[in-house]
């Protein structure tokens, strides 16, 4: 008598665990896929980050160099 | 300004007058990133008044009032920096050097210089090579300056290669020659040895006579940069060291057609980028192929659309640079109307017969020739190209008025 009803809450049972654990994948992949793209954008982003740090870099080299010449030039001067 | 050459190193000091920003020949403002630079291979017993312009075209921008050289110049090369820039210079003593009579090409191997060396076929060449400055961190690699020292090698021609770093003395715009004429500072140098007379340029009839490039954009008979009575002519001239233009009367496109029709013409690279050829991406590419195109009377080839940074400028109104050949491009080029130089062409509005002055020869530019060698230039202008009549010399004189 009793093992129709078991299997019923068994099956019932293991199908909503299984539901439970695709609904939380489905959840870890979202999250996933939310960070990909977060990822993406930061990098899409990125390039210029480097781009401009050498940009300033050579340009305080160039001025090094320049700051020399006038130094020069000051002592000269003097 | 004080100069002091080391071997083949030249350093300088400003005086307490002179800027870090100063002005090339053409007016362009030019700014100094260091004070040293080498030009390799240089003979120590050139005579001081060659050493002398060799230095002059690398610190003239930054000069306002005085010059002293590390060895005394002739009074004759004091006289003309001084009625050229007004700069007192000196020490002066001896005498000044003595007029050879070899002509050399000051060789870059784009298709002005081929043109120019396709006239004088039995002339040296002298090319300058831009090597890296020991401390000018080199960020412009680009520039494949050993490309095109490879390839003036491959001519067959007597050919004497200058290594420099002289470029990186200058900040902005970007590395390159203070003054235009620094690209001759190794030729100057090794004058007395090569014997030289005169160098030859490949510039053309826009930059000699239409204010071309980033000058004045109208006719300039007095050009301070190349007409023999400018200020740069007559230095070279006491140097002994004539400047001469034989493609100075032609246009680019005639310059192009002499140089895709010359025994050098599997050599001709007007592109710095490229390696195994022109990179076809470059605003000089694209320029050089409307001319092409236009010669070889065929459609625009070229990858570059008209969203591309390079070709914005040809979406704007004029005047361009050189715009004399963007008329005779947009006259000639097939279906010119589609593509990157559509809007300059409705603005333009170029004719073949507007722009057929551009096919001949301006007669004035084999007039200042020097008398060694215009004979040899009148000779292959008629035989080859033809001179401009009346009307189309007017045409010059008539530019950007």
């Amino acid at each position: 008598m009793m093992r129709a009803p078991k299997a019923w809450m068994d099956e019932r049972y293991a199908a909503s665990q299984e539901l439970a654990e695709a609904r939380q994948e489905i959840e870890a992949l979202r999250a996933t896929v939310a960070a990909l793209q977060q990822e993406v954008k930061r990098l899409a982003a990125a390039p210029q980050e480097p781009c401009a740090l050498a940009t300033r870099t050579a340009e305080a080299l160039d001025s090094v160099l320049q700051n020399e010449v006038l130094l020069w030039q000051a002592v000269d001067r003097a | 300004m004080r100069v002091t050459w080391n071997g083949g190193t030249l350093t300088f000091r400003l005086d307490a007058e002179d800027e870090i920003t100063g002005q090339a020949a053409d007016g362009y403002p030019v700014k100094l990133r260091t004070n040293s630079c080498t030009v390799h291979g240089v003979p120590a017993d050139a005579h001081p008044d060659l050493f002398a312009v060799a230095a002059w075209s690398i610190v003239a921008p930054w000069t306002r009032r005085r010059i002293v050289f590390d060895r005394a110049i002739s009074a004759e090369l004091a006289a003309a920096l001084h009625e050229g820039w007004g700069v007192e210079a000196g020490p002066v003593s001896g005498t000044p050097r003595r007029t050879g009579s070899v002509l050399a090409i000051s060789y870059s191997g784009g298709a002005d210089s081929v043109a120019a060396a396709t006239i004088h076929p039995d002339a040296p060449f002298v090319h300058f090579r831009r090597v890296p400055h020991p401390r000018v961190p080199n960020r412009w690699t680009h520039y494949r300056s050993d490309v095109l020292a490879k390839l003036a090698g491959r001519t067959g021609r007597e050919l004497t290669v200058v290594d420099s770093d002289l470029e990186f003395t200058l900040a902005e715009p970007r590395p390159g020659y203070p003054e235009h004429h620094a690209v001759a500072a190794g030729a100057l140098l090794l004058a007395d040895r090569m014997d030289l007379g005169g160098l030859a340029f490949g510039y053309e009839l826009g930059s000699r006579w239409l204010g071309g490039d980033r000058y004045l954009l109208r006719y300039t008979p007095d050009n301070p940069m190349w007409a023999p009575h400018g200020a740069w002519g007559r230095l070279f001239a006491a140097a002994g060291v004539h400047i001469v233009l034989p493609v100075g009367g032609v246009s680019e496109a005639v310059t192009m057609r002499l140089a895709l029709e010359s025994p050098l013409k599997d050599v001709v690279r007007w592109c710095l980028r490229g390696v195994d050829g022109p990179c076809r991406t470059c605003g000089k590419c694209l320029y050089k192929e409307l001319i092409q195109a236009a010669v070889e009377r065929r459609p625009l080839d070229t990858p570059i659309t008209v969203k591309r940074p390079v070709a914005r400028k040809w979406q704007e109104p004029p005047p361009y640079g050189g715009q004399e050949m963007i008329e005779y491009g947009c006259a000639r080029v097939p279906g010119i109307e589609e593509g990157v130089f559509g809007k300059a062409a409705g603005h333009l509005r170029a004719t073949e017969e507007s722009t057929a002055w551009l096919d001949r020869c301006y007669p004035p530019a084999l007039a200042e020739i020097p008398s060694p060698w215009r004979d040899t230039v009148e000779k292959f202008m008629i035989d080859n190209v033809g001179l401009m009549t009346p009307a189309q010399a007017r045409r010059v004189e008539e530019w950007g008025a």
